[in-house]
């Protein structure tokens, strides 16, 4: 007799219960985690194969329930930005989970690819190509979840070659906008510095991942060679590709440019930029009503000058003036 | 061979102004044992500097660090560059051993090459000079108050600050009368800093010497003439006081109470078997140095009052203001004169309070004795109507509490959130508040009924009976910096109570601020809630003084929309500052949350309120296994933001102040 999962499938936001397969063997997947096959059986011969994520036992548990909560919040803000038919094929994509139990696990959809530790040297200018604009256009639609990875590296960071996609694994560490940056251990090459362990500060944003994007560009583009320093990137040709903007990405988070940037103002494609809308804007339009509010009981109290800085991340706009306070 | 390990830590500044402290070198073999220590010493590494060193016993381990100076100037966020820390077993690596160490030792030994003293209870190089200096008049003023809240078991004390060395050998006399007392737990210290210390995994009492404090919180005040004692005996003869305190089966005591209450019974220092040799004694120490007239018989000498603070004057703390009239929280009515009312004590066997009486010859360490722990009757329990109900004896004595109240429905989750908010409250030092207990019987009670079965029992709590008359469940002394000494009450309402009109609570009336909590599935589920709300506000509107109480929503259990928008958000935003940006950020996000769900009524109390806030906060970091009340956590406990919505509510009734604080709510 098959075993039953009952969990909330993501495109519909519905619970189901449905009897599935498991695979015998479960790794490790990353400190906290573990992973298994499982087979939904929906009436098709093989059944539908997916990835079950699950905390590991132990003293890690505690922190298997976060690194798992850190996936299953990236996955749905994917779907609510994107939905089902229209979700980005660059990020591994969330079929359902469970939150609430005590055994909480998330389903994901198996991702075809090669670690780019592994294949990132093989790829020609024309694959690299089109790694580059895959791996900027997901993380512009992470940037319309309101998502950061913050975990980007050759490693989690997958390359097919059959059909020339890149694919974003292992959101075990990504966190909303807004987040107080926690620290992320790992290799020191792929950890910007305002989220190493002894640096870290500030809160998440949108220019959380490009420091480390940049530094997988020049990995594959360098053929498997770590950036050690800024005038590298004019040797490969990444700066002039850039139009001179990819430097600014290894300067303070405040001041980098975002995926979106580095499409529309550095490689100048604003034509592969996907049509994701910007998940910021709900929430300004809820503290505008707030202000609204508060300025009818309140006439006299003042708006803080950084009162918007969390959530408008565009310096430009911000120096605008942002949304007008209290006029909705 | 020594089981203590050094460890050699050096701090840089970056360009950016970032401190970075990294491990230079070692005697521990295992690195991740390093990386371990490292971790938890950096905030007490980033939070001294070469004028003070810091004793911090983690329970079964301890480190001693010595923050090495420098003669060439720094740069400027930078106070240090080196440092030096002993590190190994607790019980090896004591306060006293560390404090006893040769200056040599601190300096930074090579690693390895240089022997330390043996870590077997025997006298260090620096024990003579310690105990001197420990028994001077000038240490004897710093210590009372110290030992004063050592046995009242207050668990973190702050003290101005005073010369390293007088420091040092007041920590030293500290922890021997409380070894000699039989008192075993752990005592850590930080002799040196200029702001609030980390309060994370330290067990025990944490002494913190503070630049920014200009005068201790006062003890009560039998537990100073209790201090005065012991450390008047310590000054004279340290021996004969570890004599005596064997001799009246001290060691032998149960618990603390056990000990207090032996401690109290002492005899006078004059009778046969305390002999107080009077005269001037001069001690004299191994190196020939005579210090000091330790036996004076002049009480002044040991007990002039507060102890002047060293370094540059600052300004000296405010007063408590006078409490002639305190309103019961419970009747409303009018307690005059405070100080004269009788004490009570709760009888457990009876079932009831009985009155204490005190002969009316008794001196103020004897009187201590008997109003340890004791209450006061409210006066208008004489009344004919009224049922007789006490207060802690200590609640009118600070000027008017602030009274803060828990409001919601039935199981939406105000008992677990004042628990998780209570075993957090130490963490109220990250935001520069010193907190302690008002009433240590009370307060122990809450710990033991509610908050560890919680936190460390992962137990899902009772909520409170609906028939259950208004209660205080805990209250705290609060003082921010240098500020005055605030009482914080906390009451816990049955939900079901307040959704009845008829059963008006009194203590509405005279609310400083109110938690409105809510329960997730209670915004669309149902509108008895709203009810609830609309209730107090109504009671509140009727009060002869209205608009006086401040307002904190607080989106409850938040971890079951913890992947929504603003929720996400916020619930992984840390422990926060006192910015005032934050807090209106966060009820922003919060009223939009309940706007974009038509909830509107459950935003009434940020309208009707003069000031208010709204937070999310989940006590306990997930959710119970299935719905009975005998059910655990599975995921274990983890409050998440529990403490902000209590740090606004003492920014918006006046405990904190700043120009920050006075921005909270508004």
């Amino acid at each position: 007799m098959a075993d039953v999962l009952r969990f909330r499938r993501a495109a519909t936001g519905e619970q189901e219960e449905i009897g599935v397969r498991l695979d015998d063997v479960e790794f490790p997947a990353g400190e906290s985690l573990t992973v298994r096959t499982v087979w939904l059986e929906d009436g098709t011969p093989n059944g539908v194969e997916l990835l079950q994520h699950r905390p590991v036992g132990g003293d890690r548990r505690q922190d298997g329930y976060l690194r798992l909560d850190n996936e299953i919040l990236a996955g749905r803000r994917l779907h609510e930005v994107a939905g089902w038919p229209g979700y980005p094929p660059e990020v591994i994509r969330l079929y359902g989970d469970e939150c609430a139990s005590a055994d909480p696990f998330a389903l994901f959809e198996p991702c075809r690819g090669e670690p780019l530790r592994e294949v990132g040297e093989y790829l020609d200018s024309h694959a690299f190509d089109q790694f580059m604009a895959g791996l900027l256009t997901a993380l512009c639609w992470l940037a319309g979840a309101g998502i950061a990875h913050r975990a980007i590296s050759p490693d989690t960071i997958l390359w097919d070659s059959d059909d020339a996609k890149v694919r974003l694994t292992d959101f075990s560490r990504s966190a909303p906008f807004g987040a107080a940056r926690v620290p992320v251990g790992g290799s020191m090459a792929w950890v910007a510095p305002e989220s190493r362990p002894d640096t870290c500060f500030g809160l998440v944003g949108p220019r959380d991942d490009v420091w480390a994007a940049a530094r997988l560009l020049y990995f594959v583009r360098s053929r498997g060679q770590n950036l050690e320093n800024r005038a590298q990137l004019a040797e490969i040709g990444l700066a002039q590709m850039f139009n001179g903007m990819l430097e600014r990405v290894f300067g303070p988070p405040e001041d980098r440019p975002t995926a979106r940037d580095l499409v529309e103002h550095g490689l100048r494609r604003r034509h592969i930029l996907p049509s994701v809308e910007d998940g910021g804007k709900r929430l300004i339009q809820g503290r505008a009503s707030f202000l609204n509010a508060r300025a009818r009981l309140r006439p006299d109290a003042p708006i803080p000058v950084d009162f918007w800085d969390d959530i408008i991340w565009a310096r430009g706009q911000r120096e605008a003036g942002g949304p007008q306070s209290g006029a909705g | 061979m020594n089981p203590i390990d050094l460890i050699t830590y050096r701090a840089r500044a970056r360009a950016d102004g970032i401190v970075i402290i990294s491990q230079t070198a070692t005697t521990v073999q295992d690195q991740q044992e390093t990386g371990r220590w490292q971790r938890r010493l950096e905030p007490w590494l980033r939070a001294g500097n070469p004028r003070g060193c810091a004793y911090l016993d983690f329970g079964s381990q301890a480190a001693f660090v010595a923050w090495q100076p420098t003669s060439r100037p720094l740069p400027s966020r930078l106070e240090w560059e080196q440092a030096l820390a002993f590190v190994g077993p607790s019980a090896r690596l004591t306060g006293t051993y560390a404090l006893e160490l040769p200056d040599q030792a601190r300096l930074g030994p090579v690693l390895g090459g240089t022997s330390l003293p043996p870590a077997d209870g025997t006298a260090g190089p620096r024990r003579d000079a310690l105990e001197v200096r420990a028994r001077s008049p000038e240490a004897v003023r710093v210590l009372i108050p110290l030992l004063a809240h050592a046995l009242q078991g207050a668990r973190r004390v702050t003290t101005p600050w005073v010369e390293p060395a007088l420091a040092e050998a007041v920590m030293w006399g500290l922890i021997s009368i409380l070894r000699m007392a039989g008192e075993s737990g752990p005592v850590s210290f930080l002799t040196h800093a200029s702001k609030p210390v980390p309060d994370k995994d330290v067990p025990g009492m944490l002494v913190s010497f503070r630049t920014d404090v200009a005068a201790p919180l006062p003890p009560d005040q039998g537990f100073a003439e209790l201090a005065k004692d012991l450390a008047g005996r310590f000054a004279i003869d340290p021996a004969g006081l570890r004599r005596t305190l064997s001799e009246h089966g001290l060691l032998s005591a149960a618990d603390h109470r056990g000990r207090i209450s032996q401690l109290l019974t002492l005899p006078p220092r004059s009778q046969p078997g305390n002999v107080d040799r009077g005269g001037t004694a001069t001690v004299t120490t191994s190196s020939g140095d005579t210090v000091a007239d330790a036996g004076s018989k002049d009480p002044a000498v040991f007990f002039p009052g507060p102890p002047a603070p060293a370094g540059p004057p600052t300004p000296a703390a405010p007063p408590a203001p006078p409490a002639p009239r305190v309103m019961c929280p419970m009747c409303l009515g009018d307690i005059p004169d405070w100080g004269t009312l009788d004490y009570w004590r709760w009888d457990a066997p009876l079932g009831e309070y009985v009155k204490i009486d005190i002969p009316p010859d008794l001196n103020e360490r004897q009187r201590a004795r008997f109003t340890y722990g004791a209450s006061v009757r409210c006066p208008a329990s004489t009344g004919v109507t009224t049922v007789a109900h006490y207060l802690p004896a200590r609640y009118g004595r600070f000027g008017d509490p602030v009274l803060l109240g828990f409001v919601g429905l039935t199981q939406s989750g105000k008992t677990h959130l004042l628990a998780s908010m209570i075993g957090e409250i130490s963490r109220l030092a990250d935001y520069g508040v010193d907190v302690t207990e008002l009433d240590r019987a009370t307060h122990h009670d809450f710990l033991e009924k509610s908050v560890k079965p919680l936190i460390a029992g992962h137990k899902v709590l009772p909520g409170t009976p609906d028939d259950a008359s208004t209660t205080l469940t805990d209250a705290f002394i609060v003082r921010q910096g240098n500020g005055p000494e605030r009482v914080v009450a906390l009451f816990d309402v049955s939900g079901g109570d307040l959704a009845r009109r008829d059963s008006t609570k009194e203590f509405l009336w005279i609310a400083d601020g109110l938690f409105f909590v809510i329960d997730p599935d209670h915004i669309t589920a149902t509108r008895i809630g709203d009810e609830t709300f609309s209730n107090v506000l109504d009671i509140m509107g009727e009060s002869p003084v209205p608009d006086r109480a401040s307002a904190a929503i607080v989106l409850n259990k938040a971890d079951k929309v913890r992947f929504e928008e603003p929720v996400a958000r916020w619930l992984r935003a840390g422990n926060g500052t006192l910015d005032p940006t934050e807090f209106l950020r966060e009820s922003a996000d919060v009223y939009a949350y309940l706007e974009q769900r038509q909830a509107m009524a459950l935003l009434r109390p940020f309208q009707a309120c003069p000031k208010g806030t709204l937070h999310v906060a989940s006590p306990t970091g997930g959710a119970q296994e299935g719905d009975e009340k005998a059910s655990k956590y599975p995921r274990g406990v983890t409050p998440l933001r529990v403490l902000r919505p209590l740090v606004a509510m003492l920014a918006m009734t006046g405990v904190l102040t700043g120009s920050h604080a006075e921005q909270i709510g508004v």
